[in-house]
């Protein structure tokens, strides 16, 4: 007896989640639905929109795989720039955990000659650790914006 | 580095070139192709995608046990778990791409016995992000480079993580310490990563590094010599499939969905 009330919600509840799946499908469904599928590159074209952007990546820095990058070109292959960069991360992460210091990275600045290249490390919940990496051209970067639609990016981006 | 000069599956690239779909399968894994892109790869030697989404937290497992059984049978797992909101299409995705390259760095392992293909096989998770063939062959020679230039001896990838004493100065990172925690001489590489959900060559390229730190034990021997090969119902599939059975188990698939 106890379990027969429990049984017709369980049945009502799956029958409503695929009555409801059913009748989006017939009112076009990739239209709908493909924006939430499309979120990293969504979140890296944002990227591009910043001021002086050259191009941008996000990487597992375990792996050092790029899991998206946009830009770039041929001065700037961002595969490479993110497998390298993940040494980065990982001797500063490694640097702190030396010192004891109970902190989080947010981000990473590297100022070169004529380029700002910024690391920002993604608070996920995921078990293995991501950055966003983005280059910018200094001489048209405004670098508090850009730091500040970074930070948007991640939280948009929510993983 | 002789590693990355091995050509990977010749087939692979021919496949791509007729944009097949079907699946792919080698001794170690299989890669589902549509159109000619990488859709989606399994391996025994890496966790699943339901293992590294539900081991985070991000995802409860009846929610992944859910989505199997309500959009398993019309191959829609992922947009079921992105539009039931259980997951952000961002994770989704970034956990799918992880589990892809993951599997597919095993599949196409040099040397790992013959490669067939079967077309017009697609995989139930359905489609998330196709990753074209090619980008998926340079990242499993990444890889494997990667893992040669950290620490050159493939033996500690198979055998069972053994810690070695301390006394040398060499201290472990906070991912690594989760490791070496389950290291208990029992325990493979592949075996650690599925318990911590984490993708089996994230796992590999910290045992390497804790081998090269003096952490862990680099076996002497060539260890266990392959990896889990497939199971026979998915490696052993016939040349000629029973199409008549097939279609009745449709037919009554469908009568009775």
């Amino acid at each position: 007896m106890a379990a027969a009330p429990a049984d017709p919600p369980a049945q009502n509840r799956t029958g409503t989640t695929r009555n409801r799946t059913t009748t989006r499908t017939t009112t076009n469904r990739r239209k709908e639905r493909a924006p939430a599928m499309a979120n990293t590159e969504t979140a890296l074209k944002e990227a591009t929109t910043i001021e002086g952007a050259i191009g941008a990546a996000l990487v597992d820095y375990t792996s050092g795989m790029a899991l998206g990058t946009i830009g770039g070109g041929k001065d700037l292959d961002l595969t490479v720039a993110a497998a390298g960069n993940t040494d980065v991360v990982r001797a500063k992460v490694r640097t702190m955990e030396h010192l004891g210091l109970k902190d989080e990275i947010e981000d990473i600045l590297i100022t070169l000659g004529s380029q700002y290249h910024l690391i920002r490390l993604m608070k996920s919940r995921n078990a293995n650790g991501l950055f966003l990496y983005l280059a910018l051209d200094k001489e048209r970067a405004n670098l508090a914006m850009a730091r500040h639609q970074l930070k948007k990016i991640e939280a948009d981006l929510e993983v | 580095m002789t590693a990355a000069a091995t050509p990977v599956s010749p087939m692979l690239v021919r496949l791509a070139e007729e944009r097949a779909t079907g699946v792919l399968v080698r001794d170690h894994g299989a890669l589902y192709l549509a159109d000619g892109h990488v859709v989606h790869a399994e391996s025994p030697a890496a966790p699943g995608l339901d293992v590294l989404l539900t081991a985070g937290g991000q995802l409860a497992p009846e929610g992944w046990q859910e989505a199997v059984a309500s959009a398993g049978a019309r191959r829609e797992v992922a947009r079921f778990l992105v539009d039931s909101g259980q997951v952000t299409g961002g994770a989704l995705e970034i956990c799918h791409l992880g589990a892809l390259h993951d599997a597919a760095f095993f599949t196409l392992a040099p040397g790992s016995g013959p490669t067939r293909f079967r077309y017009g096989v697609a995989h139930w998770i359905g489609t998330v992000r196709p990753v074209p063939a090619a980008a998926v062959v340079r990242e499993a020679r990444r890889r494997r480079g990667l893992l040669d230039s950290v620490w050159p001896h493939p033996e500690v990838d198979t055998a069972p993580l053994r810690r070695r004493a301390p006394g040398h100065g060499a201290t472990a990172t906070r991912r690594q310490r989760a490791l070496l925690e389950l290291a208990d001489g029992v325990r493979t590489p592949s075996a650690i990563a599925r318990a911590v959900g984490r993708p089996a060559f994230n796992t590999l390229i910290e045992v390497r590094r804790m081998a090269a730190a003096g952490l862990v034990e680099t076996p002497s021997e060539p260890a266990a010599p392959t990896p889990a090969p497939l199971p026979d119902w998915v490696a052993g599939f016939p040349a000629d499939p029973d199409i008549a059975l097939l279609r009745r188990l449709r037919d009554a698939l469908e009568a009775s969905l």
